[in-house]
């Protein structure tokens, strides 16, 4: 036989056609990975051939965003206790969280959560349903939310943005305000409703809930005037301690200890 | 327990020795690199499957070639119907076979595959076989179920063919 040469470089041509090495592995886990524990979602591997995996998988992809949609849509409304209102928390409002790019934005979503904490208590108490487990859980989030803002004020702090700092500030306190005279006078009408033990119970966490969020006032309170002081110090001179450091370690140092408190 | 060991590493070595050339096998006897894959997953899951119900292959190669070869004879009798049905609805253009192959296929299949597809089927098959992936002529002629005589005669007139399809370029 005289083909030889061409024959040869044809055959190493045509060896060049193979499996990608990625493709060989994929294969392997295909075969072997399923008989070691038969899954038994396996017959969804039989309905979708191998190699339009990756539009099942995106198709997937999108009915579990869709579904879960739905949950998290539905957990908007829920309560503390509810099984939702883990979702609710955890993954609704932190997505809004990390949304949130700057600091201002973070600490506005913060001051959106505390209200709708407070927005909660006051739902829960008007149905009766404040226990102490329930406040527990609301006063727990509320001191996370204070620490976000808290956090982001410092910050916003230390880059002068004093308007802004008051601006979120004064939405909290307004907002808390707002929710205070209304769990006030839901406590005073249980007390005067009822004299039994399940009420009283539930007026101390109305009180105890008030009483956190009148911490929350207070260092809001501070935060505002040592901002203010800042400002002032800042315009008095330059060559006194940076302002900016000034004023957050205050806060810091104030909102801990306010945390601590509780 | 040992024994399922053992087991293991033989279909893995099978599967190391022998994945790539009976892919190309494949991917020249369909043209389609994704059916390629198809055939080749489905053979080497149905020999695990066998191997773990027991079955002791003595040629593990020669088993996956017929196998192979079966599903390719399988993937035809099916592409014709379907085609056929296309036929029917959308007229002659739809069953035009170099449509079919995907944009990222084509730089190979252009360079070898296309090539070799102007060689007929028995005589690409051979020549495939025989010295892409080195199989004997009594290799062969075991897989195809014809004589070694036949075999070698056909190599012979299949060098005759690619040689002016290759050389002319």
């Amino acid at each position: 036989m005289k083909n030889d040469r061409w024959l040869k470089k044809y055959a190493k041509e045509a060896r060049d056609i193979r499996l990608h090495a990625w493709e060989k592995r994929a294969m392997l886990r295909e075969v072997m990975g399923p008989m070691k524990a038969p899954s038994p979602y396996y017959f969804l591997g039989t309905l979708v051939s191998q190699y339009h995996k990756r539009a099942f998988a995106l198709a997937m992809a999108v009915i579990v965003i869709l579904t879960s949609g739905g949950t998290s849509l539905a957990a908007t409304s829920s309560l503390p206790g509810d099984t939702l209102y883990t979702i609710k928390v955890n993954v609704n409002e932190e997505l809004q969280n990390l949304v949130a790019l700057t600091p201002i934005a973070k600490a506005k979503v913060a001051v959106n959560r505390t209200t709708t904490r407070l927005k909660e208590a006051e739902t829960l108490s008007k149905q009766g349903r404040l226990t102490d487990e329930k406040k527990d859980i609301l006063e727990t989030n509320i001191a996370k939310h204070a620490d976000v803002i808290k956090q982001n004020v410092a910050t916003l702090a230390s880059e002068n943005a004093t308007a802004t700092v008051k601006e979120v500030i004064e939405d909290l306190k307004s907002s808390i305000e707002e929710h205070e005279s209304a769990l006030t006078s839901i406590a005073a009408t249980t007390t005067t409703a009822s004299a039994e033990p399940i009420a009283e119970a539930k007026e101390e966490n109305i009180d105890s809930l008030l009483n956190t969020v009148k911490e929350v006032k207070e260092q809001l309170d501070v935060i505002e005037s040592d901002a203010a002081d800042s400002k002032i110090d800042e315009e008095n001179s330059a060559t006194s301690t940076p302002p900016a450091a000034t004023a957050s370690s205050t806060i810091s140092a104030s909102t801990t200890s306010a945390v601590r408190m509780r | 327990m040992s024994n399922e060991k053992e087991q293991r590493e033989q279909f893995l070595d099978s599967y190391e020795k022998y994945a790539d050339e009976l892919f190309r096998y494949c991917f020249f006897k369909t043209g389609l690199r994704d059916t390629a894959l198809e055939i080749v997953q489905e053979t080497y899951l149905k020999v695990w499957v066998l191997m773990e119900r027991g079955k002791v292959f003595d040629n593990p190669r020669a088993f996956l070639y017929t196998s192979v070869r079966n599903s390719v004879t399988d993937w035809y009798r099916k592409k014709k119907t379907v085609s056929l049905d296309a036929l029917n609805e959308e007229g002659f253009d739809a069953s035009d076979e170099t449509a079919k192959i995907s944009p990222t296929d084509r730089l190979e299949v252009e360079r070898i595959i296309e090539k070799s597809a102007k060689l007929e089927e028995k005589y690409r098959e051979v020549i495939i076989l025989r010295f892409v992936n080195d199989l004997s002529v009594t290799e062969i002629a075991a897989l195809l179920g014809e004589k070694e005589n036949n075999i070698s005669v056909r190599l012979h007139r299949a060098i005759e063919k690619l040689r002016k399809i290759y050389i002319k370029k």
